[in-house]
């Protein structure tokens, strides 16, 4: 949008507050109201007031889709859209096109975009421009995914949530936060609840950091997925289906995802069943699982509580139909093996207790199911003379640790840590 | 942006809002976008009929995008010796002042064969100096003016239906930034329809011309360079028409689908390319796994099960109304039932092998 045009944008919505403005509510003099908490009673959705900071100012009214979704047209450039306190009841996916736009609410537990009604849209929010950041709002029960930001430079969620309020419901959307094929992402204090699949997703992604943010009641917590260079630490993940998933995965654009550094998470007591569609790779994750790297290379995962998950602490696979998990993928391209990911330094407490049968299948019915698990699969035709693709673990001697020999590459089921005994380079913390 | 100058317009808007009936509009109605659709000019006389007025050219496309039961006119209107960049394959360039004008109405009595329709919507493309802009312009009950809108709008169609009953349709006119979810890829906006293989057919009967578009465009000298006779370029065929049935099956995914699902798109990150000159089957669904289908994969494990419709997901999503499983993602509330049983037709008569 041309500079000139903005303005035009900008003089369109003031007539419109204007116009609201000389309705019956005693604004009519057009004063600004200094006082958020008043002068709220038009319908219009915007307000006269514009708060400190804010270009757009929206409170709730009895046409929020109409409000929010021409404020999001006349967001402009590197503008900032302002949300009131209360709950606003939006019926369609909303788009951001714009750049540099700060889209921010009151608080997490004030300002709520509640979807329950929304009718058309496979996302509540849908976030295109660059340099976007969001922040302290929720969305509540989209039918689809909460907040996707679709190929995107530099977005930041900051104090955010995503929450469906029926959890695990079959009728729950997909991914809470879902950056994807963007270049710069930051999850920081936000919170994901009942995600039917991913909590908080990243996927095909760069340069990423999810930080200091809770997931619990979902299927996945945390996933990151064919992406590289992330951060991921200091989070909480609970009451999931699987605390933290790192994968790559088949038949997508961005493939061979790497450098995932997972550290100082708390990833307790992740034992929901599995309410994931089953046409899903999440789908097929048993319940009791604390962390899995799928086919994904150079994670590095240290320091992290890993407790009370009922299938297995870490386990570590290739996207190999030899584990009977996998049908072949349909992609040249992909390489199934897990590599160079290394274990170490974390603490294991009461994991695997009451495996899920999948999880007792694949380790021989070990009992309790061993706190790390590699599936002992590896590409034979790859030169791994210096152990640079050799997956690492360095965990004390306490931990349990299973290499399971999924592809009938080793020498049966042992428990073996030799097998594994070996570092890779710490991953960047910055 | 400057922080004082809202006050200063609020009180310059407050003026105008509050001034009584006289007071003047409060946009500038000698530059576009115009507030109101006739201020255009591209239709002379009576709006509602839609009749082309100099320089804006009628077309149709070879495959249409389903949209709720709407049919649509299509025109465009070149700026003054303005031409197009012809190529066989998408997109053709045009230049800056270009505008393409799509009006959306509805048949509101399905009863007979002839009524007067309904027109509910016209949205414009507008070649401007940053790239395309989308403006959306809302018809009034009376048929007699549009008025342009930003936010989006429900409208309830009322009609009769095929055996004569009282029906009401709820439409949903796009808000603008809805417009690109479907015309932006990489970043950049793109008109989707004035390709080779829509426009290679015949043009409609509102216009004064008879034959093939693409002939009678290089005849009035719309293209930079003439390309060859249409009959030697690529074509995609009706889909509802008697053609073989992979190619109408493609080209009715790629004016339905391609919008999104091709690489820098919206739904590229899926991987799934339903281009219609995509020619890696695996690429357009062929036992392709979903990446992040949520509950759009209804429990099947790939977008297309050669041989058996039942068994992959594309039918499946485009059969659904539900916002977190339909496809295509666009603010349209009904299945193309046409369409899904095109598409399940094409599946079961695929030949490729089996997934397993």
């Amino acid at each position: 949008m041309t500079h000139h045009a903005k303005l035009h944008a900008v003089s369109l919505t003031l007539v419109m507050l204007a116009l609201a403005a000389c309705g019956t509510d005693g604004n009519a003099d057009g004063t600004a109201d200094s006082d958020p908490d008043t002068g709220s009673a038009d319908t219009s959705g915007t307000s006269g007031d514009l708060p400190e900071g804010c270009d757009i100012y929206v409170e709730p009214s009895a046409d929020d889709q109409t409000a929010l979704a021409e404020a999001f047209v006349d967001a402009g450039d590197d503008s900032t859209v302002c949300l009131s306190a209360g709950t606003f009841s939006p019926t369609r996916q909303l788009t951001l096109e714009s750049n540099g736009v700060t889209l921010r609410g009151v608080g997490t537990d004030m300002t709520i975009l509640d979807f329950t009604g929304q009718i058309t849209g496979g996302n509540g929010l849908l976030v295109k421009g660059n340099d976007v950041t969001m922040s302290d709002f929720a969305v509540h029960n989209t039918p689809g995914d909460g907040i996707r930001a679709d190929q995107v430079n530099n977005v930041l969620f900051e104090r955010v949530h995503v929450i469906w309020e029926a959890l695990h419901s079959l009728d729950n959307g997909a991914y809470g936060l879902y950056p994807v094929q963007a270049m710069g992402v930051t999850i920081r204090d936000c919170r994901v609840v009942g995600a039917r699949d991913a909590g908080i997703y990243v996927g095909q992604s760069t340069n990423i950091v999810v930080e200091d943010s809770i997931a619990h009641d979902n299927v996945a917590g945390i996933e990151i997925e064919n992406s590289t260079d992330a951060i991921v630490r200091r989070n909480e993940t609970f009451n999931n289906t699987a605390g933290i998933l790192v994968f790559n995965l088949p038949g997508l654009d961005v493939k061979d995802g790497r450098r995932t550094n997972v550290y100082e998470n708390d990833i307790h007591d992740n034992n929901v069943d599995n309410f994931a569609d089953a046409g899903t790779v999440v789908g097929i994750v048993p319940p009791g699982v604390g962390m899995l790297i799928l086919a994904a290379d150079a994670t590095e995962v240290h320091d992290n509580q890993i407790s009370n998950n009922r299938s297995v602490g870490v386990a570590i696979i290739a996207y190999s139909s030899e584990s009977m998990l996998f049908e072949e993928p349909n992609d040249p391209a992909y390489d199934i093996y897990s590599e160079t990911n290394f274990i170490h330094d974390n603490t294991y407490t009461n994991n695997g207790a009451d495996p899920d049968p999948l999880v007792q299948l694949l380790t021989g019915m070990a009992m309790p199911a061993p706190d790390v698990i590699f599936d002992g699969c590896f590409g034979e035709d790859k030169d791994n003379t210096d152990g640079a693709l050799s997956n690492c673990v360095g965990e004390a001697d306490t931990v349990r640790f299973m290499d399971a020999d999924l592809c009938g590459q080793g020498m049966g089921i042992s428990t073996d840590t030799t097998l594994v005994a070996c570092t890779q380079d710490p991953l960047p913390v910055e | 942006m400057n922080r004082r100058a809202p006050l200063v317009l609020l009180a310059l808007a407050l003026a105008l809002a509050c001034g009584g009936d006289d007071a003047p509009p409060p946009y500038d109605p000698g530059e576009p976008p115009y507030e109101i659709l006739s201020d255009w000019g591209f239709f002379a006389g009576d709006l509602a009929a839609q009749e082309p007025a100099d320089g804006v050219i009628p077309y149709r496309v070879a495959a249409p995008l389903w949209a709720d039961f709407a049919g649509k006119g299509r025109y465009m209107r070149l700026p003054e010796g303005g031409k197009i960049g012809f190529t066989d394959q998408d997109p053709w360039s045009f230049p800056a002042g270009t505008i393409f004008i799509k009006t959306f109405f509805f048949d509101t009595d399905r009863s007979t064969a002839d009524d007067e329709p309904q027109i509910v919507e016209t949205r414009l493309l507008v070649a401007e100096a940053t790239g395309w802009e989308s403006y959306i312009y809302l018809w009034d009950a009376e048929q007699t003016e549009a008025t342009r809108i930003k936010g989006g709008a429900n409208v309830d169609i009322a009609y009769t239906d095929e055996s004569g009953a009282s029906q009401t349709q709820l439409y949903l006119v796009p808000d603008q930034n809805t417009c690109g979810d479907c015309h932006a890829r990489d970043d950049v906006a793109q008109v989707l329809g004035p390709i080779t293989h829509q426009l290679n057919v015949d043009a409609p009967p509102e216009g004064e011309m008879e034959g093939n578009q693409i002939d009678l465009w290089a005849e009035l000298g719309l293209f930079t360079t003439a390309p060859g006779p249409a009959a030697s370029l690529p074509a995609f065929p009706a889909p509802d028409g008697d053609a073989d049935l992979d190619a109408r099956a493609r080209g009715y995914l790629h004016g339905n689908c391609s919008h999104c699902h091709r690489p820098g798109a919206g739904g590229g990150p899926s991987g799934l390319s339903l281009l219609a000159w995509e020619e890696d089957p695996a690429a357009f669904g062929v036992c392709k796994v979903p990446a992040a289908a949520g509950g759009g994969a209804g429990g099947r494990q790939v977008d297309i099960y050669p041989g058996d419709p039942e068994r992959s997901i594309v039918p499946f999503r485009m059969m659904s109304t539900d916002p977190e499983i339909k496809m295509p993602e666009l603010p349209s509330l009904l299945a193309d039932d046409f369409g899904a049983q095109l598409i399940s037709e094409w599946i079961a008569a695929m030949s490729y092998p089996p997934c397993d």
